[in-house]
């Protein structure tokens, strides 16, 4: 699923080939797995704002699509370190710093919650939360911005066996199509007088039983459609000739170099320094 | 019940009363007894900074010069001891060197709070104030006595900070002149003054790990240049076809 579709812009990162930016984001991704306090992610995120700004990425409808996304990252981060406040969870910050209780909300031995408080530990794990996810939404809002799904597909056909390809691509090429095919349906069914107008759940979910049965049958259609046009196209007889070549330029070139030692460093030093380390 | 029981029981009563008096008082009279002569002196042993020093040498003569005892503070930086009520002389000793002297009259049973002249002594270990140097050998030399009060070679700690990365070794120093030296691959050494503490920065000394982490840096900074540089190139390259 995209946030935001593709844009044809001549920016510097719209000109990368998919290979550079998929490096770019992978790194990210990376990084984001080790952290568990928020120094390095705050650095991550600026590095993510200047790509972001460099690929001229329209921040108002990231914020306008995603908004849910970075409200669930806030509550989710933040609701779960509550349950961050034992000294056996911390190593690099100062074990009674981190666990100095500023609101204590459920004392220990209380059923199903146990000990929860807010400790400035748990704060410190709740923002690196917060950050990993909005970081890892507006990392995947640029990519898909600046990079044609045609781009991501024509690499993944290059890396992973064809076959395993075909079933990501068409999932992702037929998501839109099918999202389309449903909002067709619940508009023919609207001017039917369809309508979800009770509270009782059992009824909600009998009354959207003329949506669902089109759009399976619609889906079914549709493969059936792609499965002859495939078998008339001898797909799976041998392996498929690419069509496109990835080039690289110079910019490619440094912006892979700049990735990598970005990342190798920011790794390097969580692992020698403890730097984003809980 | 008759007058005999009530008279029992007030004899009963009384004797329990009188023993319990007794117990109570046991310890404290023959504490005094025993010690009328003696009183217990404690000494808690702190720092400018008011942090216990433990391992503290503690040296009690009396007015003649004797040495009646000498001794280190426990863990938490005190001394009980128990000594003929006198006049006396302490001094106290810190890496062997003088950082408290004074008198005491023990008279009474004595709790002494002692500020000795130690001073912490931070020493920060980075490249280019930056990049953390984790492993280093530091030496310090009375500049006065030009003696070596510590030496210390291993692995220095990067304490948690919300904004800076720096490697750092706090030490407990008295006051005086130092000399401060630092070496990893190359050397580097400051002359001090210690009368407050104080922190101070080596910002010249470099490790295998910070100067790998150094190039890295550069090496990213320069791509980055080189990356915005390329793009541009091209996009001006572009515009004109158009």
């Amino acid at each position: 699923m995209v946030l935001i579709e593709y844009e044809a812009r001549d920016t510097i990162i719209h000109r990368l080939n998919s290979l550079s930016k998929l490096i770019w984001f992978s790194g990210i991704i990376f990084l984001l797995t080790l952290y568990l306090e928020p120094q390095p992610l705050l650095i991550l995120f600026i590095f993510e704002l200047f790509i972001g700004y460099l690929a001229k990425i329209p921040w108002r409808k990231i914020l306008a699509r995603a908004w849910w996304a970075f409200i669930f990252s806030i509550a989710s981060g933040y609701s779960i370190s509550l349950w961050v406040n034992q000294p056996s969870q911390f190593t690099n910050v100062p074990k009674e710093f981190a666990c100095k209780v500023l609101i204590q909300l459920t004392p220990e031995g209380t059923p199903l919650l146990g000990y929860t408080a807010i400790t400035y530990g748990g704060l410190l794990w709740g923002t690196a939360a917060t950050l990993k996810i909005s970081i890892a939404v507006i990392a995947a809002c640029i990519l898909s911005f600046s990079t044609s799904i045609s781009d991501i597909i024509f690499l993944w056909s290059r890396f992973l066996p064809y076959r395993l390809s075909f079933i990501i691509t068409a999932g992702m090429r037929f998501y839109p199509v099918m999202v389309d095919k449903t909002q067709e349906i619940i508009i023919a069914a609207k001017s039917r007088g369809w309508e979800i107008s009770s509270r009782n759940p059992v009824k909600r979910v009998k009354s959207l039983f003329p949506i669902v049965f089109p759009a399976i049958r619609e889906a079914v259609v549709l493969a059936e459609k792609m499965a002859l046009a495939v078998e008339a196209r001898a797909f799976g007889v041998k392996k498929p000739t690419n069509l496109r070549q990835i080039s690289f330029t110079y910019s490619d070139f440094f912006f892979i170099l700049f990735n990598v030692f970005i990342t190798g460093i920011l790794t390097y030093m969580w692992w020698f320094y403890g730097f984003g380390r809980l | 019940m008759d007058s005999v029981d009530y008279k029992k029981y007030i004899l009963l009563s009384i004797i329990l009363l009188i023993s319990t008096i007794f117990n109570s008082n046991q310890s404290i009279l023959s504490y005094s007894y025993m010690n009328n002569n003696r009183e217990i002196l404690q000494i808690l042993c702190v720092d400018m900074e008011n942090k216990p020093l433990n391992k503290a040498e503690v040296i009690i003569k009396d007015l003649n010069g004797k040495t009646v005892y000498n001794g280190t503070t426990n863990s938490t930086g005190w001394i009980y001891i128990e000594l003929p009520k006198e006049k006396y002389i302490l001094k106290i000793l810190w890496l062997k060197t003088p950082v408290y002297m004074g008198n005491i009259s023990l008279t009474k049973p004595l709790i002494e709070k002692i500020q000795c002249k130690v001073y912490h002594l931070t020493i920060a270990i980075n490249l280019l104030y930056i990049i953390p140097v984790r492993h280093a050998k530091i030496t310090i030399i009375n500049t006065t006595s030009k003696k070596t009060v510590y030496t210390y070679i291993g692995e220095i700690k990067i304490p948690y900070r919300l904004y800076i990365l720096s490697a750092e070794k706090t030490l407990r120093l008295p006051a005086g002149n130092y000399t401060v030296i630092v070496e990893m691959l190359n050397r580097q050494s400051q002359e001090i003054n210690l009368n407050k503490s104080m922190k101070i920065v080596f910002p010249y000394i470099a490790s295998f790990g910070s100067l790998f982490i150094l190039i890295c840096i550069i090496i990213a900074v320069i791509s980055c240049i080189c990356f915005l540089i390329t793009g541009h190139k091209r996009t001006k390259v572009i515009k004109s076809n158009h």
